[in-house]
């Protein structure tokens, strides 16, 4: 779904947020802390430090809005912030865990009375463990957060047809590890 | 034919809850004033002397430990009114209702009726909390450096990040444990070295008194005093009863395996009538999904039915409506699955875009062109990039 219209902030917030008023910030968090929160969890599979990246995604935006041409790309100019951050945290924590130095997946665990639903998302994000970090996150944004693709192109600052060619080879190898987890696809299909 | 990509898509949308509390929102706001608000404006300032500029450095180094740890001590509210939290202070539970505690880290303790507990101390992603009696329900997040220590009575759970569920009696000394996931190390008389206790284990242990040692003279010192009652040197525990039990498989434990004949079969052998009248929520849903793939439509439907009628205006039931328009819309069924779709999209679930999308379908393959067409356009109205708008473009061009 497109991103709700009313959140970009006016010239006179986009000053005060320049200007560091504290107010204009706050009104910045309260706008897009929910947006940024959702998309770093689910990109990344962990509530584990997504506070910390989301405070790292907003101290970045408000140090280079001030470079930022055309108020109504704000949204796409947050989203592309939280979409690099995503994808080095993404790229870290691989490198992490092939040196031994972090564990597998703590993923969001489904509510705990659902053991199917914690399986398979457990599942889910090994498969999307397999992912580079590009395809995940586009992956995400495109098929959980339901962002359009002209959004994502311009989060990602490249053209249509290039957030397709994108999207359709991160769909591709991601069905091809899904092929091979029946439990996987079993619970994929479970609401089908 | 919904992809697997979109599949999943839909399972981390219904499955996968990012929502923050109000009160770690409002934390994590604050948090960013602060740090927008008092950033060095230019890091790469020159400085007259390396003097200055290593102590300068050494200042700021101790000035962000102390930000650092101040800002990652962890805070916590009480009770339903989110009054804030002080460690040190006992709080207790009515014998009516629980009472939660919620830590600016995600973590939740609901002390559960009659219960009391006290927190003794938190850190940076540190908490150390006393049980002091009756049960409570820890949900704690995992994070890099989370640390609880959980004591009750001469027990201690050490927990990076877990969920489960602690009884202290002190009237029979008697600690219990029950996991639901994640695994914790317990420690206490006679299991000193730690035990381990994982995923759905149960560990329960009880400090007994030696009735044939000697009493001691009377005149026995009293122990020192500490924030963490010990037993009385009299009562030192000779004997230590403790046991880690493996629960049977749960119905829901089964699907996961792939296991639905097993289910069935135990559906059978308990009764279908009984089953359906006494299984909970989620064990008629694995009832209901092990049916539907091991061809058992008529059992599928029943569990679901079930699921409705003694669970209404739960998650559960909701979903349940899905599934039950799912199966109708299979069948042929097509105007009963208009109306579980409809049912669906007035309580509210997560799969709007879908259900939506397939009464609209519906709908025109039983041959009602007006009502597809209304359809159409409330879908593009709701869901203009939903997985079914290519369909509504088709039929409101």
């Amino acid at each position: 779904m497109p991103l709700p219209r009313g959140r970009n902030p006016d010239a006179v917030l986009l000053r005060e947020i320049v200007e560091g008023r504290p107010t204009a910030i706050a009104e910045l968090f309260d706008r897009y802390g929910g947006l940024v929160r959702r998309m770093l969890t689910r990109t990344l599979g962990t509530a584990h430090d997504v506070d910390d990246l989301a405070q790292e995604t907003f101290l970045t935006v408000i140090r280079r809005c001030r470079t930022l041409r055309d108020i109504n790309a704000f949204d796409s100019f947050v989203i592309g912030i939280a979409i690099r951050v995503a994808k080095n945290e993404v790229r870290k924590r691989r490198l992490r865990r092939l040196v031994g130095l972090e564990q597998a997946n703590d993923v969001p665990a489904p509510p705990s009375h659902d053991p199917i639903a914690r399986e398979g998302i457990r599942r889910l994000y090994r498969a999307l463990d397999r992912l580079d970090a590009g395809s995940r996150v586009l992956f995400v944004l495109r098929h959980v957060e339901e962002l359009e693709l002209t959004e994502l192109a311009k989060a990602e600052g490249c053209s249509l047809a290039t957030v397709k060619r994108r999207l359709a080879r991160a769909d591709q190898r991601f069905e091809s590890i899904a092929a091979g987890d029946p439990l996987l696809r079993t619970f994929l299909r479970r609401n089908t | 034919m919904a992809t697997d990509s979109e599949l999943a898509g839909r399972a981390l949308r219904e499955h996968v809850a990012v929502e923050s509390s109000a009160t770690t929102h409002a934390i994590e706001r604050a948090r960013l004033v602060t740090a927008a608000t008092t950033r060095p404006s230019d890091p790469w300032r020159p400085v007259a002397a390396t003097a200055f500029v290593a102590a300068a450095l050494a200042l700021v180094v101790v000035l962000w430990q102390r930000w650092h740890t101040t800002q990652d001590a962890m805070a916590f509210t009480v009770g339903p009114d989110v009054r804030a939290g002080e460690v040190g202070l006992y709080y207790a539970a009515t014998a009516n209702a629980p009472l939660p505690l919620r830590f600016s880290d995600g973590s939740t303790v609901a002390v559960q009726p009659s219960g009391g507990v006290r927190v003794q101390r938190t850190g940076n992603r540190q908490v150390a909390l006393f049980v002091e009696t009756g049960r409570a329900r820890f949900d704690v997040v995992h994070r890099e450096g989370t640390k609880w220590e959980v004591a009750a009575g001469p027990y201690s759970v050490s927990v990076t990040g877990t969920a489960f569920d602690l009884t202290w009696k002190p009237e029979t000394r008697s600690f219990e444990l029950a996991m639901r996931s994640g695994s914790v190390t317990v420690r206490g008389p006679g299991i000193e070295s730690g035990v381990v206790v994982k995923d759905t284990e149960h560990f329960a242990s009880r400090v007994t008194v030696d009735v044939d040692r000697p009493k001691p003279p009377a005149a026995v010192p009293p122990p020192p005093a500490s924030a963490a009652p010990e037993p009385p040197r009299s009562l030192q525990p000779e004997r230590v009863k403790t046991s880690i039990e493996k629960p049977t498989p749960s119905w829901t434990e089964l699907l996961a395996k792939g296991d639905y004949a097993s289910i069935v079969r135990a559906a059978e052998e308990r009764g279908i009538d009984q089953a359906l009248a006494d299984a909970s929520a989620d064990e008629l849903r694995a009832l209901a999904d092990a049916a539907r793939f091991s061809g058992r439509p008529a059992l599928a439907q029943r569990a679901l039915l079930a699921v409705r009628s003694r669970f209404p205006g739960t998650k559960a039931a909701t979903g349940a409506a899905f599934v039950i328009g799912r199966m109708a819309d299979t069948s042929g069924d097509l105007r009963s699955a208009v109306t579980w779709y409809d049912r669906y999209l007035a309580e509210g679930g997560p799969l709007a875009a879908e259900a939506a999308g397939r009464k609209m379908v519906a709908l025109r393959r039983a041959g009602d062109a007006a009502a597809s067409r209304a359809a159409a356009v409330e879908y593009l109205q709701r869901f203009p990039s939903g997985p079914y708008a290519r369909q509504a473009r088709e039929l409101a061009p």
